[in-house]
């Protein structure tokens, strides 16, 4: 703790506040607005002011959402719902690397945590966005409200399980609260579709909810991971993209770090090491995954899993967005093919969470689409990784012939009643 | 600010190394650079007046100190050569030299990853991948080349997302697929792949190959009526004219006006 004196007043500050107060006191000096965390606390104030004008709905989480409060960045205190959940899928995980949600699933249906997996969604569209600048404000604000208010419809909280989702509706909720211009236009085009302005009063990422819920998967453990040295790698667009709101705890990382993910792997009696290129991004790049290949897989490759292996030795490398899944796993390849030596599977927290609780390596976790190899660690976790593998062989080839249904993660029932449509909202 | 260098020295420069990478300015800018030299001016001041005037800017620029914190922390930095604190310098002198922005616009701006670091360090928080976000969309809405040859490999990804929502997809991995160096391994996944696409065990996804989930088609609706009333269609239109078509296309099979 240490006295510093700002203006006529002495305040105190503790030394991981520094950060922070660095920022707010050149923010002051600067009449800075954007990014700051007063600026975001102003935010959220004004969007209070907006819901008593009744020109936007907030969606509350509730007490029958029931919430777990958490610490962020800003020092505020954030709820973060824990049930009755509306699953915002992410465009980049479901198609090739479906392990991450339907782990997610698995969990959930474990729990007993009733959730809404919905047809009336559409991705962020934020990759392309930030690939691509095949977008606008206008649009991505839009999308993005259109979401939640199906959500809102479904009376279901949004539970976003992509870091760029979750990063670009923190920025265009900021845009859409604090420019009148942009909420109108947006509110002009959500009329067409029949929708209104809804905007969720906490945003909240999926490695957010396994945080608060990390205990009741420890919990239910079935294999001990005490000899599993686990390093984590934290998405950028979770914490670098308006940073205040995301989760950090005073005991996990001395609260310094985000702490979702890092604090499941601890939950579950893991090795978290550490590794000086902890800050690094994974080399993703929107368009350089896609299109620029070499460059996105030099950086995820020299500046990640090598530095990793060859500083902690980890067995598994967790994350906890689809980019960062994607680009690490898929990175190894081509280093590995022209001798270099270092690798290590890469994961979910989700579908690390589950095979510790149990799940299927490959029926449920989907492991199989990974190109990292994972055996060493499903050896080191005590899973019979061939027999289970032989299980689900069989499994595909006898829902292929039609001899069995595929065995679908269902929902336990839901408490709450869906909402009326848009029409009546706006009445 | 960068191209006032004394004639002299920018001689002396191309004696010593006349193809380097040491004249006209920065390295890595030398192609830009040349090439802003030949855009046209009205276009030019258009450009930066409409960057200039976004409202977004004065809340990704405030005032650069050149410190190269965001540099430091730059993942294109390392392995391309781009430098955000140049993007951030430039714009600090759009207003006075016009043709720094165009200079950033044409292929510099292409190699950001926008994963944010820069943000996230900068002492006077800037936030030099916003900048670049504005910057990309000012390409794209003006069909600059650059942006058009960046983009054109992205062509089927675009596409994929404007008409479903979703973007990658199972029927995207296939042995003429952009993802060839994952190796053996998916390849081998290529061959099963619609039978363990069918025993994914969640209802919306199994069986699903030609987008990430099972989509409404009135979501697809609302978000065609989103994309042409933001403007997107007609801005992909300008620099890839066949994805804005098709786009089109499609937007008509929806019945959407």
């Amino acid at each position: 703790m240490e006295r510093v004196e700002l203006g006529k007043e002495e305040v105190e500050v503790k030394p991981d506040q520094w950060k922070l107060f660095e920022r707010a006191v050149f923010a002051a000096k600067a009449k800075l607005t954007y990014g700051t965390v007063e600026e975001y606390l102003k935010m959220l104030e004004r969007m209070k002011e907006l819901e008593r004008n009744g020109e936007i709905t907030v969606f509350h989480v509730e007490e029958e959402f029931e919430p777990v409060t958490v610490k962020t960045l800003s020092g505020r205190r954030k709820r973060i719902p824990t049930v009755e959940l509306w699953q915002h899928k992410s465009c980049g995980q479901c198609g090739h690397i479906p392990g991450y949600v339907t782990s997610l699933y698995w969990i959930m249906s474990q729990l007993g945590v009733p959730y809404v997996d919905d047809t009336n969604q559409t991705s962020c569209t934020a990759w392309n966005y930030y690939g691509s600048g095949t977008s606008n404000p206008v649009a991505l604000t839009a999308v993005f409200l259109r979401n939640m208010h199906v959500a809102w419809e479904r009376n279901a909280y949004p539970l976003i399980h992509c870091g760029t989702s979750y990063g670009d509706y923190k920025e265009v909720r900021f845009m859409a609260v604090m420019s009148r211009e942009l909420r109108e236009r947006v509110r002009q085009i959500l009329k067409k579709i029949d929708r209104d302005i809804v905007i969720p009063e906490e945003l909240v990422h999926y490695s957010e909810w396994l945080h608060v819920v990390r205990h009741r998967i420890a919990e239910r453990k079935k294999y001990d991971v005490s000899n599993v040295s686990v390093a984590v790698h934290a998405a950028c667009h979770t914490y670098k993209l308006m940073p205040e709101d995301y989760t950090y705890e005073d005991d996990v990382l001395d609260g310094v770090r985000p702490a979702p993910t890092t604090s499941v792997a601890l939950a579950l009696g893991a090795r978290v090491v550490d590794y000086r290129n902890w800050y690094d991004c994974c080399g993703f790049g929107f368009r350089h995954i896609l299109t620029e290949r070499e460059i996105s897989r030099s950086f995820a490759y020299f500046r990640k899993v090598q530095p990793i292996v060859r500083e902690t030795g980890a067995d598994v490398l967790l994350t906890h967005d689809t980019g960062c899944v994607t680009t690490l796993d898929k990175s190894q390849v081509v280093p590995l093919a022209h001798g270099y030596k270092e690798t290590v599977p890469v994961m979910s927290d989700s579908q690390f969470a589950a095979l510790a609780m149990g799940a299927h390596p490959f029926t449920v976790c989907q492991l199989h689409w990974h190109v990292s190899d994972w055996k060493e660690l499903m050896t080191k976790m005590g899973i019979d990784w061939e027999r289970r593998l032989e299980e689900h062989k069989r499994y595909v080839e006898e829902v292929k012939k039609r001899v069995r249904e595929p065995e679908f993660i269902r929902s336990p029932g839901r408490r709450l009643r869906p909402r009326k449509d848009s029409r009546e909202l706006s009445s | 600010m960068y191209q006032r260098k004394s004639v002299k020295i920018v001689r002396r420069l191309r004696r010593l190394n006349g193809n380097g990478w040491a004249y006209h300015g920065l390295p890595g800018l030398q192609w830009e650079i040349e090439n802003s030299s030949s855009y046209d001016r009205k276009l030019m001041s258009e450009l930066t007046r409409e960057l200039l005037e976004d409202f977004r800017i004065h809340e990704f620029y405030h005032a650069c100190i050149n410190c190269g914190n965001c540099t430091s922390r730059c993942p294109a930095f390392r392995f391309a050569d781009f430098s955000p604190r140049v993007v951030v310098q430039k714009v600090m002198h759009a207003k006075s030299e016009p043709d720094l922005i165009v200079q950033m616009l044409d292929q510099y701006i292409w190699a950001c990853f926008q994963c944010y670091s820069c943000w996230d360090v900068c002492p006077a928080h800037n936030n030099p991948g916003g900048l670049i976000a504005m910057m990309k969309e000012l390409a794209v809405k003006h069909g600059l080349q650059s942006a058009s040859k960046a983009l054109e490999p992205y062509s089927r990804v675009l596409f994929k997302l404007m008409t479903t929502g979703t973007q990658i997809t199972p029927d995207m991995h296939s042995s003429i697929a952009p993802f060839r160096d994952w190796g053996p391994h998916k390849a081998e996944l290529v061959k099963h792949l619609r039978e363990e696409r069918a025993a994914v065990p969640v209802e919306n996804l199994a069986k699903v190959m030609d987008r990430g989930w099972n989509v409404d088609a009135e979501t697809i609706r609302e978000l065609l009526i989103i994309e042409k009333e933001a403007g997107v269609i007609d801005a992909v239109k300008s620099v890839l004219k066949d994805v804005g078509e098709m786009v089109d296309e499609t937007r008509a099979e929806y019945g959407v006006e």
